[in-house]
């Protein structure tokens, strides 16, 4: 079985300044991998050049076992799909109208839905419990709100390739949660996913594989299980962290209690 | 239902259906031919209706085929393409202030027919061959110069400028002229429908349906399109062709408008927002619509100007009506949008 | 490359629009003309001039004149409303072509209408005008009598002149801009019949935008006020190598309306050329 993504020492930035460098990494089908990193530290622009939107500076990506410059837009939309960290577009349209903006690479000139369509789109939107926002206008919704329907819309593309900008962002811890327990789901199924999140303790709950970034630079990757300790990640946020275990054998992290 | 009303909810949650959309604009279809057959019906010179209609060398006759069909016609051309063109433009730019002028064709429409006045070339053809060829000129200028395609504000910033600069030269030009001459060009500037001929609307007829065929086709993509360049690709959109495919459209249609009336204000800013209001922002429908609704109030606010000829014993320029129509309204509807939000 | 393809129409600016010959568009007219629309107040005086005035049915809404003061209206210099002309069921309109009217009036040729485009830049285009137009009304003689007395008049006014030192002399339209009487026009034209030099020779065109350093430099010894609104008359006439000359204003506005008012204008010209009787202050109404 091919790899999802293949990248191999990969520089990825603005006008030719590199945010990231020496990204290696292979993404096989059926994981989920968590980004984590302080601000800054690239995480997003790699996610932008992974998607094939920001070329790359140095390096190879492959996606598909096809080089990313090969690919034709419309072919890599359907397969990979993207939830952006805001919503800029016109927030006059309807939730479900956002939705069915995912199964634009599926459809023709005028982007005319199937019934095939629509009942994905519902089926992405009853997924991540928002059914209810389907006839509601974008602008009356919140911010998190938003999210969550721009996560429908990415699984609504029905890709194989998921790349989730802080999507637990303005979620409250409900939504955080069922959010990624979708995705795992999903997952689960055979979907990979790429998800930049902020919280370790959500990546240690739902991810397989862990990238970590500093200062541009890759600090760790592998397994979510032995990488996400006080340690590391004390040294990747810059921060003094302690450890804990819960009753249920969860592991959890935090910041050093201060008094 | 009061969310509907309130416009929180949408009546109902895919608004561009082909169901709908045959329902919709066909009403606006049935309005714009309303407006034609009531532009063509009344005016300054008493039409009998029986007798152009069946006495074809009759003067009533003549009126109505030689005066009153072309110049509806003529404004309902111009209007749909200003009106449409300021719907496209408003999504690609994502500025819900553009108008179709703002990519400097206006400048240049401005700056060919002044010239050409200027140097007493107006002798020769109408101003409607300089305008074109001013219009072109600039959008050549305006789309070659920046980056048109990659940035989606190089072009509206480029058209700025030189909207800015063909003031400055007309203003320059303006005042090596006599009186008469600025009479002249104030006039034509201030946008007016003429009796043109049918070859010469023929001709424009095509443009546009060309030029905003290409903006429906390209309708889909730029709802699209305004998630922003990055989300629009990932969704599999080709970003700067699509940008591109849109500025030319729109240019070519604006260009073809504004060669023969001048410039009309106003219609390419409030007919698309108002149908906003009601249809929803899907360019799918806004773009038809714009042009049909476009097309309607022209040939509205033209009747209006010659229905005030008794008043003035002239007729004002159709730009100041669609601007003392759309001012108010405009406000009203900043108004409506505020006590909404 | 902008920069000099705009330099040389710059260079060219003020080129005379040229108005075109006098001539008919649309179809011939069957007799001589019963009901005659007119686009300009200088076409009006024509129609009046030869007698023919209960034939008028429309003029412009520019048009003073007490005898056509009910007449119905039909629009302005740059915007005559073909439908209003139409409207009236002429047999003839008679128009001053430029630019702006070309359009509307080609139209009303189309529509079955027979329009007279008349130019009335020259003398010559006068005499022609009140030729032409007294054929198409049926009054030659009456047409052929004007042009003559307008001759005749120049042809005297030249006389007397000849025995008169030539002035110079500065004709003005407008001050805000100033537009001067240039080069080719019938004010030229009357200026030299009555042995003035006009020093606004080198103007662009006959009706032109004249810089006021330059009208400065020409040293004018006779400056004759044709405007109708004084603007910034007295800002100019204080102004060294203006102040010196004799500043005087035409009594009407004959001079203006090319038409047979130009017989009076002239005889009026002749009277401001004279120079001033001794002491007094300068001739002014």
């Amino acid at each position: 079985m091919s790899a999802v993504l293949h990248a191999e020492r990969l520089a990825a930035g603005h006008h030719g300044r590199p945010v990231v460098s020496e990204v290696s990494l292979e993404i096989s089908p059926g994981t989920l991998w968590a980004v984590l990193g302080p601000n800054g530290s690239g995480k997003s622009t790699l996610l932008r050049t992974i998607l094939g939107v920001l070329r790359p500076i140095s390096g190879e990506v492959r996606l598909f076992g096809m080089p990313l410059a090969d690919w034709n837009r419309r072919e890599l939309a359907r397969r990979v799909a993207w939830v952006p960290q805001a919503f800029e577009g016109d927030p006059g349209f309807t939730g479900l109208e956002l939705v069915l903006m995912g199964r634009a690479p599926h459809l023709g000139t005028w982007g005319l839905p199937g019934a095939h369509d629509l009942a994905v789109a519902r089926g992405a939107l009853e997924a991540l419990e928002v059914s209810h926002l389907a006839g509601r206008i974008v602008s009356t919704l919140s911010g998190g709100e938003r999210r969550l329907l721009l996560a429908a819309r990415a699984l609504a593309q029905e890709p194989e390739l998921l790349l989730l900008d802080e999507p637990t962002a303005f979620l409250d811890l409900h939504h955080q949660v069922s959010l990624l327990e979708r995705v795992r789901a999903r997952v689960n199924q055979g979907l990979s996913a790429v998800a930049v999140l902020h919280d370790p303790n959500l990546a240690a709950a739902f991810a397989d594989q862990v990238l970590l970034l500093r200062d541009g630079r890759v600090l760790g990757q592998g397994a979510a299980a032995s990488l996400l300790d006080a340690q590391r990640l004390g040294a990747l946020y810059g921060l003094p962290l302690a450890e804990a275990v819960t009753a249920g054998g969860a592991r959890l992290v935090a910041p050093e209690a201060r008094r | 239902m009061s969310g509907a009303a309130f416009g929180l909810v949408a009546v109902q949650p895919v608004r561009f259906t082909p169901a709908r959309a045959v329902l919709l604009l066909g009403t606006l279809a049935l309005l714009a031919a309303g407006a034609m057959v009531l532009s063509v019906l009344l005016g300054e010179y008493r039409l009998h209706l029986g007798v152009a209609l069946t006495d074809p060398s009759s003067a009533d006759a003549r009126v109505l085929l030689g005066l009153r069909l072309p110049r509806a016609v003529l404004g309902a051309l111009v209007g749909a393409a200003l009106a449409a063109s300021g719907s496209a433009l408003q999504a690609l730019l994502r500025n819900p202030l553009a108008d179709p002028f703002v990519l400097g064709v206006s400048g240049g429409a401005a700056l060919g027919t002044t010239l050409a006045l200027a140097l007493g070339l107006l002798v020769v053809a109408g101003p409607s061959l300089f305008a074109f060829a001013g219009a072109v000129g600039a959008m050549v200028l305006v789309l070659g110069a920046g980056r048109a395609r990659s940035s989606p504000y190089a072009a509206l910033l480029t058209g700025v400028v030189f909207n800015a600069f063909a003031s400055a030269v007309i203003t320059c030009v303006k005042t090596l002229l006599t009186p008469d001459q600025v009479g002249e060009i104030l006039y034509w500037l201030a946008g007016t429908l003429g009796y043109e001929r049918l070859r010469t609307l023929a001709v424009a007829a095509g443009i546009q349906a060309v030029a905003l065929g290409v903006l429906w086709r390209e309708s889909g993509r730029l709802n699209l399109l305004t998630l922003g360049d990055d989300e629009a690709a990932s969704l599999g959109v080709p970003v700067r062709r699509t940008r591109w495919w849109v500025l030319i459209a729109a240019s070519l249609s604006v260009a073809g408008a504004v060669a023969l009336s001048g410039l009309i204000g106003f219609v390419g800013l409030i007919v698309p927002h108002l149908l906003r209001l009601w249809l929803g922002p899907d360019q799918r429908l806004l773009v038809p619509a714009s042009a049909l609704g476009g097309a309607a109030f022209l040939v509205i606010a033209d009747l209006l100007t010659r229905l005030l000829f008794p008043v003035f014993h002239a007729e004002p320029p159709v730009g100041v009506v669609t601007a003392v129509l759309g001012g108010p309204l405009f406000v009203w509807l900043l108004h409506r949008r505020e006590g909404l939000a | 490359m902008i920069a000099a393809a705009l330099l040389l129409p710059l260079a060219l600016l003020g080129a005379a629009p040229d108005a075109g010959p006098l001539r008919l568009l649309g179809p011939r007219p069957a007799g001589e003309a019963r009901r005659v629309v007119t686009l300009a107040p200088s076409l009006t005086d024509l129609v009046l001039a030869l007698g023919a005035g209960e034939r008028l049915v429309g003029v412009s809404r520019f048009d003073e004149r007490p005898e056509v003061a009910s007449l119905p209206r039909v629009g302005g210099f740059v915007d005559p409303s073909v439908e209003a002309v139409v409207g009236l069921h002429p047999d003839l309109v008679l128009v001053q072509p430029g630019p702006g009217n070309k359009r509307p009036v080609e139209a009303m040729a189309e529509l079955g209408t027979p329009v007279l485009l008349l130019p009335l830049d020259t003398v010559a285009d006068v005499l022609a005008a009140e030729r032409a137009v007294g054929k198409a009304l049926g009054r030659t003689e009456e047409g052929e009598r004007l042009a003559r007395q307008l001759e005749t008049a120049r042809s005297e006014v030249r006389g007397r002149s000849q025995r008169r030192k030539p002035v110079r002399a500065l004709l003005v339209f407008g001050f805000d801009p100033l537009v001067v009487a240039g080069p080719g026009g019938f004010a030229d034209e009357l200026l030299g019949d009555v042995g003035a030099t006009n020093v606004a020779a080198d103007a662009g065109s006959s009706y032109a935008v004249y810089s006021v350093e330059r009208a400065i430099l020409t040293r004018p010894e006779l400056i004759i006020d044709a405007a109708d609104v004084p603007g910034s008359k007295e800002r100019l006439r204080a102004m060294p190598g203006l102040r010196e000359a004799r500043w005087v204003s035409l009594p009407d506005r004959s001079l203006l309306h090319p038409g047979p008012a130009l017989e009076q204008g002239l005889a009026q010209l002749e009277a401001l050329i004279a120079p001033p009787p001794p002491p007094r202050s300068e001739a002014r109404p």
